[in-house]
C-alpha cells in the first residue's frame, strides 16, 4: 500500500468524525510517513488503517464523554451539553468497532453481546420513562377533576388533589432521573467502547 | 519487557519528553518506542487529547518544503506533569516495597 492509498483509507475510516479531527489526523500521518526513512516499512509497522482510525475514534469518544461529564458538573447555560451529539459519538464509536479487522466469529459474538447490552439498557430507560409518563397522564386529570369533586364532597376532593399532585411530583422527579440516567448510560457506553477501541488497536 | 505502559503513564511520558525538548510526532514516537513496547499508532491519539485538554500547544515549522508540527508543553501541562511525577514517585516506592520488603508502608 502506498502512502496515498493508506491516507485515503484512513480518511474513509474517520469520515464520521468532525472535519477538524479528520484533517488534523491526516496531516499528522502525512507528516509521519514523510519523516520515516522507509515509507513502506513505516506503513507496515503502523498497522491497518482501520486500527489506526479505531484508536483515534476511541480516544475521541472517551475524551468527549469526559468533557460532557465535566460541563454537566459545571452546568453553565452557555456550555449546555447536547445529548444528540453524544449519541452521535457513541454511534461513530460503534461503527469503528465493527470496522476493525477481527475474526468473523469473534465479531459476531461481540455484536450480540453489545446488542444485548444496548437492549437491556434501553428497556430500563424505557421502563422509567413509561412510569413517569403514566404518573403524568394519571396526575393531570386527577388534579383537574378533584376541583369538581370538591363541590360534591370536600374531603374526597382534597384527597384527590393531593394524590394527583403527588403523582405529578413523582412524574417530574422520575422523568428528571430518567434523563440523567440516559445521559450517564450514553457516556458510560461511549467510554467503554472508546476504551475497547484504544485497546483493540494496542497490540495490533 | 514484562511490564506494560498504562494510559496514565504514557500521558506523563509524552509530557515529560516534550517538556525537555519540543518535538514532532515521528521523533516523539521513536523516543517513546525505545523504552515502552507500545504500537506506533498509540501516540497520535494521546497527543491529540493532551492538546485538546490544553496541556500541549502546537506550532508548524517548515522543513524540506513541507511542515513539521512541533508540540510544546503549556503552563497547564507543566503543572500537570509535576503532579504526575510526584504521583509516580509515591507509586514506584509502594510497588517496590511490595516487591522487596513485604509491603510494610512507613
Amino acid at each position: 500500500m502506498t502512502k496515498k492509498e493508506y491516507l485515503f483509507q484512513l480518511r474513509q475510516n474517520l469520515k464520521h468524525l468532525p472535519a477538524f479531527e479528520i484533517e488534523t489526523a491526516i496531516a499528522y500521518y502525512d507528516e509521519y510517513f514523510s519523516e520515516a526513512e522507509n515509507e513502506f516499512a513505516a506503513i507496515n509497522k503502523l498497522g491497518a488503517p482501520q486500527t489506526v482510525a479505531a484508536k483515534i475514534i476511541g480516544e475521541y469518544a472517551v475524551s468527549s464523554a469526559e468533557n460532557a461529564k465535566n460541563s454537566e458538573k459545571a452546568r453553565n447555560a452557555a456550555s449546555k451539553p447536547k445529548t444528540d451529539s453524544s449519541l452521535k459519538t457513541l454511534w461513530i464509536a460503534l461503527i469503528a468497532l465493527f470496522a476493525l479487522p477481527v475474526a468473523f466469529p469473534l465479531a459476531l459474538a461481540l455484536f450480540f453481546v453489545i446488542l444485548a447490552l444496548l437492549i437491556t439498557l434501553f428497556s430500563i430507560v424505557l421502563a422509567f420513562a413509561a412510569t413517569s409518563l403514566a404518573l403524568g397522564i394519571a396526575g393531570i386529570p386527577m388534579v383537574i377533576s378533584s376541583f369538581a369533586v370538591m363541590f360534591l364532597h370536600l374531603p374526597t376532593g382534597i384527597a384527590m388533589l393531593g394524590t394527583g399532585l403527588a403523582g405529578l411530583g413523582l412524574c417530574y422527579f422520575i422523568g428528571l432521573g430518567t434523563v440523567m440516567l440516559t445521559k450517564a448510560i450514553v457516556r458510560g457506553l461511549q467510554t467503554m467502547i472508546g476504551k475497547l477501541l484504544i485497546k483493540k488497536g494496542g497490540t495490533a | 519487557m514484562r511490564y506494560s505502559m498504562s494510559a496514565a503513564l504514557l500521558d506523563a511520558c509524552v509530557l515529560g519528553v516534550i517538556s525537555v525538548e519540543e518535538t514532532y510526532g515521528y521523533d516523539l514516537t521513536q523516543k517513546i518506542g525505545m523504552t515502552a513496547d507500545i504500537s506506533e499508532s498509540t501516540v497520535y491519539p494521546v497527543l491529540r487529547r493532551l492538546s485538546k485538554d490544553g496541556m500541549l500547544d502546537t506550532y508548524d515549522r517548515p522543513f524540506e518544503g513541507r511542515n513539521r508540527r512541533y508540540y510544546k508543553i503549556t503552563d497547564k501541562g507543566t503543572e500537570f506533569l509535576t503532579e504526575c511525577i510526584a504521583d509516580w514517585y509515591v507509586y514506584k516506592e509502594s510497588v517496590e516495597k511490595l516487591m522487596t520488603a513485604g509491603g510494610c508502608v512507613a
